[in-house]
């Protein structure tokens, strides 16, 4: 036997150390390292231990009340899952409850306005905070300056109900909504319309994303599934072929903005069938556009519309949607007027105006009525941020200063004015607040349907809470505001009664199709239209700020720091844009930062859409500084009755 | 140039050898519940005896692992269920062949106890819905997912040693893919 050398001992090494990683290798451990690395990198929360527990309740986030199961570990909702397996809401709920971001005590901002650095807000009691804005407003309605206090509520729900009680007892009249399907509806049929689109068996949609977050999403998802069992049909106006066109039974690919051209057609053919709506002058405006009219304006060819109108009138239960968009809504009074009027013709049992029945007006006192006598009358909420005045604002869980056109506006009347946020999560209008309040998730309210399934995060209370809280801190408001908390008001609320056919203003009409002529006119200076489109999960904006819906961002939305605008092929060629090229869009109202340029046949020809929802300035680390925010150039013409801004359509070009 | 190969593909195989044991007992080891499995139990025998008596085929699983009646899934069986054959007063032999023996074992525990845990219990973070993926189905009928899918092929067990534990979140997602389910955080997680 040869005596063992050096060498010979490190080729032993050597094999026993290549042996040992060849057989860790095989055994696919290193693999499942790798996994792990991956699953760490998806900043899950992992729960404490606990025991394994089922709550049963009832989903308040909508008026559907689906059953619901809650998934507990200890104390802790791991999974939520409904009797409607297609709500988005109630399955990423838990992803507002336990948000990394989510508002755990009132905060009082010490430093400047503008930032959401956590330096510049210090923690406050609930207590010390009311009677600090108690005192001032004390202090202005006593001095007869209560029309100069207003309040904004994303919602038409509760806790809005009470903002606008305390606004109006404080003898102003700028209490609003954000513009929405329900109120835009309100303030132009003076009803919200209540579809029954479980009986419905004809779905004319013109432009509203019924599968896209539109309306009450998980409702609709059960409609859709209900429509394809029973075979009733669902024909799409859109200039894009959004999801909803693309499964619809028919896509009507018109010209951007023509939605209400096509309700008129549609209406001109029903009026040759005998049928009618309004009065003579509202008719004679319908007897103008004529198939052939109407086909010119929309892009389509007169017998799709005939074929439509048909089928519309002979089908048992018709109903025709207004309300384009999904999450965000944007259509003219004018719009739902003739759509309302198409509904009317047809004498369709699927779409009642009902109107809530709210908390009724509060009493005055002498210095709030002296109050509301000098206040100035503004329509709706984009009328009031650009023509009226305020020098304390309240924010119910509404995001202007992100979502309105006049957001700019808002921001710079905001700066120099006294402003509360209610809201779970800091947003772009709280950058601006003097005080936030941590308000509660739908998880952690009591509702019409039962107890709340979960006990309220942290310091967090309902915003109806704080507003009574309030009101009785206020010697003026004390009267108005007899109830203990909104439990009281919860079994109560949200009753709705009918309300009557509405009021089709020929003169309405008339002016809106005069000012949609201008619009649709292609100009040398903007040639392009720009419409908005939305990814589900993202809606116009709240969506970004969970992380679960970052995943649902495909890479033609959003990647690499850029938005990218779907642009129609042959324009883009005409345009000299190639795909993934990086564009400026401009509109007469100025410019937005770079995008990106996907090239498709989906959006009609001269026509950009641009996702909504992106370019926060806050709303959490998941939706701050990615990509750009539309609404800055978008159109600012404001709508008579509703007092919103029509910003659906916007005249642009790109360089 | 024997003497090399010697040298080096000696301490390499073996190492080979105890390197691939090792790192595997340790996957399994992290990949495990370590749950109690207190009475042993014969998959095999059960399917290739009584199933085929009683009409059953081996994708029958749901007649001991079955669901509640509000779909959530029952997983293992009481031992109520198993002396539902297994009589307690009945004979410890096979006497007859068509009735399943008394088992001593299971004289110990409660009709309400399940003597067993199971490897492959999912984190508290994971929400995983039996019924939903196993009532899965092509449009021709057929199941999208058998249960061997995640547990390993149970029937030719004879023993209650773990065939397959825990999944990382990757596997899940490579047979939601491979089974056209959906892939969104929240179906899982929330």
């Amino acid at each position: 036997m040869k005596k063992l050398e050096r060498k010979d001992f490190l080729m032993l090494g050597g094999g026993a150390v290549a042996g040992g990683l060849a057989g860790y290798v095989f055994s696919g451990a290193p693999f499942l390292g790798l996994q792990w690395l991956v699953e760490w990198t998806q900043d899950q929360h992992v729960p404490a231990g606990g025991a394994e527990n089922y709550l049963k309740a009832v989903c308040g986030a909508c008026r559907t009340s689906c059953d619901m199961s809650i998934r507990m570990i200890g104390d802790r909702a791991v999974k939520i899952e409904t009797s409607n397996s297609g709500c988005p809401f109630s399955q990423n709920a838990l992803q507002l409850l336990y948000h990394p971001e989510r508002l755990d005590s009132p905060l009082k901002r010490t430093g400047r306005k503008g930032t959401a650095k956590a330096s510049a807000f210090e923690p406050v009691s609930w207590d010390k905070a009311i009677t600090d804005i108690a005192k001032r407003m004390n202090k202005m309605i006593g001095e007869k300056k209560g029309n100069l206090i207003a309040g904004i509520s994303k919602n038409d729900n509760l806790a809005g109900a009470l903002l606008n009680r305390l606004v109006k007892a404080s003898g102003s009249a700028n209490a609003y909504y954000e513009p929405s399907l329900n109120t835009l509806a309100q303030a132009a049929l003076g009803g919200y319309v209540d579809y029954d689109f479980a009986n419905a068996d004809f779905i004319l949609s013109f432009g509203a994303r019924l599968l896209e977050g539109w309306g009450t999403p998980c409702s609709m998802n059960r409609n859709f599934v209900a429509w394809k069992k029973k075979g009733a049909k669902l024909v799409q106006a859109d200039a894009v072929r959004t999801r909803t066109a693309s499964i619809a039974d028919t896509w009507l690919a018109i010209k951007p903005g023509t939605e209400i051209v096509l309700a008129l057609g549609i209406a001109n053919c029903l009026a040759k069938k005998g049928r009618a709506a309004g009065g003579a002058d509202w008719m004679a405006i319908v007897g103008q556009y004529t198939p052939e009219k109407a086909a010119a304006i929309t892009g389509l060819k007169a017998k799709q519309i005939e074929e439509v109108a048909d089928a519309f009138a002979r089908a048992g239960n018709p109903v025709a949607v207004a309300g384009r968009g999904g999450s965000g809504v944007s259509s003219s009074s004018a719009e739902f007027l003739a759509v309302q009027a198409l509904n009317a013709m047809v004498g369709s049992r699927a779409a009642a105006l009902k109107k809530s029945q709210g908390l009724g007006e509060p009493a005055l006192s002498a210095n709030a009525a002296a109050s509301i006598k000098d206040a100035k009358k503004t329509v709706g909420l984009d009328d009031f941020i650009k023509n009226g005045n305020f020098e304390m604002l309240f924010v119910n869980e509404a995001d202007p200063a992100y979502k309105s056109v006049y957001g700019a506006d808002l921001v710079k009347k905001m700066e120099s004015a006294f402003v509360v946020a209610f809201m779970p999560l800091l947003n772009d209008t709280a950058l601006y607040a003097d005080y936030i309040f941590p308000s509660l998730s739908f998880l952690e309210e009591a509702s019409a349907a039962g107890d709340a399934p979960l006990k309220p995060y942290m310091k967090a209370v309902h915003a109806g809470d704080a507003i009574i809280t309030l009101a009785k801190k206020v010697d003026d408001l004390k009267g108005a505001f007899p109830w203990n908390g909104y439990v009281d008001l919860v079994k109560t609320y949200g009753a709705a009664a009918g309300a009557g056919a509405p009021n089709f203003n020929a003169r309405t009409l008339g002016d809106h199709l005069a000012s949609l002529e201008n619009t649709l006119k292609a100009s040398g200076d903007f040639p392009l239209s720009l419409v908005p489109i939305e990814l589900t999960f993202v809606g116009d904006g709240d969506g970004l700020a969970f992380p679960y819906v970052l995943k649902t961002i495909d890479d033609k939305t959003y990647s690499q720091g850029k938005l990218w605008v779907q642009i129609n092929r042959k324009t883009a060629d005409e345009q000299g844009v190639s795909e993934g090229e990086r564009i400026d869009i401009e509109s007469s109202r100025g410019e937005i930062g770079s995008v990106r340029a996907h090239l498709t046949d989906t959006v009609a020809p001269d026509t950009i859409a641009i996702p909504l929802g992106f370019g926060h300035r806050a709303c959490t680390r998941y939706a701050r500084e990615k990509g750009v925010n539309p609404k800055e150039i978008m159109a600012n013409d404001i709508d008579p009755l509703t007092g919103a801004a029509n910003w659906w359509l916007t005249r642009v070009k790109i360089s | 140039m024997k003497r090399t190969v010697f040298l080096i593909g000696i301490p390499f195989l073996v190492t080979l050898y105890f390197g691939f044991i090792l790192s595997s007992k340790g996957c399994n080891y992290v990949m495990a519940n370590h749950p109690d499995k207190l009475v042993d139990f014969n998959h095999k025998s059960h399917l290739s005896k009584y199933f085929p008596a009683n009409g059953l085929s081996k994708d029958d699983c749901t007649i001991c692992h079955d669901y509640y009646p509000n779909g959530r899934f029952k997983g293992l069986p009481t031992v109520a269920e198993c002396t539902s054959c297994h009589d307690p007063n009945g004979t410890g032999n096979d006497a007859d062949p068509n009735v399943a023996r008394r088992k001593p074992m299971l004289d110990k525990f409660k009709d309400t106890d399940k003597p067993w845990g199971a490897f492959a219990k999912q984190p508290g973070l994971v929400y995983f819905s039996h019924k939903v993926v196993m009532t899965a189905k092509y449009e021709d009928g057929r199941l999208k997912a058998r249960c061997g899918s995640c547990h390993g092929d149970k029937a030719d067990s004879t023993t209650a040693a773990m065939i397959k534990g825990k999944m990382l979140m990757g596997q899940c997602e490579d047979c939601h893919t491979a089974l056209n389910l959906s892939n969104k955080c929240a179906v899982c997680h929330d």
